[in-house]
């Protein structure tokens, strides 16, 4: 067995080499010649198996080192998910789109604005009165004493006689009184 | 030549400041107001019915003064809207009255401007007057017939 195994040195196997020469030891031969084929046998079976083992490791190696390229390549970016735009988005979105048309009419209410302040020069007297509440409530106040304002007679057109406007004030308000003298009547 | 959105912008704008620019004449301006239709005399005794007593002291004031008997010959109470004459159905005569705006002022009494026409029996014109009064005050508008006078006291009120 240790010469079919290769394992004695050269003096050794070449003794039992010629040993196994000798016309007896026929059986011995034979058996060594089995004993060798049976090697071979399992020799060539374990590089079949070992062969197969390098291919599946080959494809694991392969599949790993995929793996590592994919960790290692960059992430493509996420396909953009169509959002439906919100009340505000879509006005803002508006007024951009019609800019000029908004700006046409601010211009115009400016300067209608601008016009009605000059043709109405009373607008400013304007009175809002707004109610509130208030807390602590405010003790009552006396009455605040409105200004009062001579009448004033704006236009006067007496035909056939001659107007006279008398204006006085008591403490009753103001009057005015408008006296029409006819032509032909010598004054009171 | 203006796109339909352009032309809805300035209708928009200008219909705004037209409903937010404080207006002086506002068709909603309406006044109560007093019409007494006065005759003026001068008699022995001095007369001034209780209808009349609320003017006694301006009546007692130049140149209604000049008389010392007054009557009441008609009295009417008129509801005016801005800018619409009311016909004033006269014992001698007729007048109009309009209310042609009603001013509102901080610190001050409501001012009113008023029109005022006044005929004669005979249908002419005896005055045509636009005048300004604080509301409460009273005008007085009137003339001679025959020495003596003929008014119409109005006092008006928003």
């Amino acid at each position: 067995m240790q010469l079919a195994d290769d394992e004695l040195d050269a003096a050794s196997a070449a003794e039992v080499e010629r040993a196994l020469a000798l016309p007896e030891n026929a059986a011995a031969r034979d058996r060594l010649e089995g004993v060798r084929e049976l090697g071979e046998l399992v020799r060539g079976h374990l590089e079949l198996r070992a062969d197969e083992v390098e291919d599946r490791l080959g494809a694991m190696w392969a599949e790993v080192d995929k793996q590592l390229d994919l960790v290692a390549a960059p992430v493509p970016a996420a396909r953009p998910v169509p959002v439906r735009p919100g009340a505000w988005a879509r006005l803002t979105a508006w007024f951009s789109a019609h800019r000029t048309h908004v700006a046409t009419g601010l211009v115009s209410a400016g300067a209608v604005a601008a016009l009605m302040l000059l043709v109405t020069p009373g607008g400013k007297d304007r009175v809002i009165t707004r109610t509130v509440n208030v807390s602590p409530p405010i003790p009552p106040t006396i009455p605040v004493v409105l200004k009062r304002e001579a009448p004033q007679v704006e236009s006067l057109d007496t035909p056939g006689g001659t107007g006279t406007v008398f204006t006085f004030e008591d403490d009753e308000g103001g009057t005015a009184v408008i006296l029409v003298t006819p032509n032909d009547v010598e004054g009171i | 030549m203006f796109s339909r959105p352009t032309i809805l912008c300035v209708a928009l704008a200008v219909a705004g400041v037209a409903l937010a620019s404080p207006g002086r004449a506002l068709a909603d301006d309406t006044a109560s107001c007093s019409v007494i239709e006065i005759g003026a005399t001068n008699a022995k005794e001095p007369s001034i019915p209780p209808g009349l007593k609320p003017l006694e002291k301006k009546l007692k004031k130049p140149p209604l003064s000049s008389w010392n008997s007054f009557k009441v010959m008609s009295s009417t109470t008129l509801n005016l809207s801005a800018m619409r004459a009311a016909p004033v159905k006269l014992a001698t005569g007729q007048a109009s009255l309009m209310l042609r705006e009603i001013e509102k002022r901080e610190g001050k009494r409501p001012r009113l401007a008023l029109a005022v026409t006044m005929d004669d029996a005979s249908g002419k014109r005896v005055v045509d007057s636009k005048v300004s009064v604080d509301a409460g005050d009273t005008l007085m508008v009137g003339s001679l017939v025959n020495d003596d006078g003929h008014f119409l006291a109005i006092s008006c009120k928003p």
